[in-house]
């Protein structure tokens, strides 16, 4: 052999007598006629499965979302003091007034204690007080200091301070 | 994957009036192909036409179930390899199925094909071609018995015409190593 020469090149191949086109065309044909294809069982398990996982997590999530809302504490005001708020000092007083007898002496003298030294270094002044409509005047405080003989004289300027 | 092979895939796999006629497309196209590479195995008519049959049916089946990694010509070369194979196999008829035409030619003036059959040949040939990793055996295929043009082969196997020509290259050595080996060893195998 020609050491130039590869083997291949004393092979030569012979051109095949393919099938016509329409040979191609018809047995095409004939297979997707007669062959059903599956439909694929197996994918649509996967899919099933999927779908199912998503559903639970889904669940699982809004679960947790509302277990924690419920576990965390309000800090929205309550409605009872957003309505004493939008309250006149007569209209509560004329409440008090007409309805004071519905209330027993133990109770009125748990809301009346007096506020304890520590409650006041802790607290600030509308926690303590709770709320002071704007409509109350500095001459109606006054009124109501002389009324119940309080002499700011005798309070020192701690004391004061809270106001 | 090419385009059009894509196409293919995804009109047959929805099924319907359109799927028939995608499949017709693929088989009017590759069928020829897989003809010549089956008959060069089993080196009959009748017999390439049964098997090309099981093939079809096989793509028809199961393309749903290509996912594309690699183009569509490999994965029917693959199916085309393995039913010729398994017919082969099971029937026995390697060496008793009769020639309807011959599949190569010899040349004279080698001193190792001197006095060789062209069946002895083709059959050392095979041999070869199914020792090759799939992507060499596939180049050779389409470029030394079907006698395409690299751009054909490119725009079937979405390969570089670069790396298919070294494809071929590496290819023809080593089957030319694997002929010279077999035809120097005696008796013939």
């Amino acid at each position: 052999m020609d050491n130039k020469k590869n083997i291949l090149d004393f092979i030569k191949p012979v051109k095949t007598n393919v099938p016509k086109e329409e040979f191609f065309a018809r047995l095409a044909l004939n297979i997707a006629k007669t062959e059903q294809i599956p439909t694929n069982t197996e994918k649509n398990t996967k899919v099933r499965f999927l779908t199912f996982v998503y559903a639970a997590a889904a669940v699982l999530v809004i679960g947790f979302v509302l277990f924690q809302q419920f576990m965390s504490p309000s800090v929205q005001p309550s409605g009872y003091e957003k309505y004493l708020a939008k309250l006149s000092p007569n209209e509560i007083l004329e409440y008090v007034e007409s309805n004071i007898d519905d209330y027993s002496e133990d109770e009125l003298i748990d809301a009346s204690l007096p506020i304890t030294e520590e409650e006041m270094e802790s607290a600030s002044f509308t926690e303590v007080f709770g709320y002071i409509p704007e409509d109350v005047k500095k001459e109606t405080l006054e009124q109501y200091l002389d009324e119940d003989f309080i002499n700011l004289n005798d309070f020192d300027e701690n004391e004061l301070l809270i106001f | 994957m090419t385009e059009r092979d894509h196409k293919w895939r995804d009109t047959i796999q929805k099924g319907g009036g359109k799927a028939e006629k995608a499949f017709q497309d693929l088989t009017k196209f590759y069928g020829p192909k897989l003809y010549t590479q089956v008959y060069k195995m089993v080196k009959n008519d009748s017999y390439t036409k049964d098997i090309l049959q099981e093939i079809f049916i096989k793509i028809w089946l199961n393309i749903g179930k290509f996912e594309g990694k690699s183009s569509l010509y490999s994965w029917l070369y693959r199916i085309a390899h393995n039913e010729a194979l398994s017919f082969l196999n099971k029937e026995k008829r390697k060496s008793s199925i009769s020639l309807d035409q011959n599949i190569i030619e010899l040349i004279p003036g080698s001193k190792e094909l001197q006095g060789k059959g062209t069946d002895e040949i083709l059959s050392l040939l095979n041999q070869a071609i199914a020792n090759l990793p799939e992507k060499q055996a596939l180049v050779f295929e389409l470029k030394y018995f079907q006698n395409l043009s690299y751009k054909e082969i490119q725009e079937i196997t979405k390969t570089s015409q670069g790396s298919l020509k070294a494809s071929f290259h590496i290819a023809k050595e080593k089957i030319s190593n694997f002929l010279i080996l077999k035809l120097n060893q005696s008796p013939l195998v």
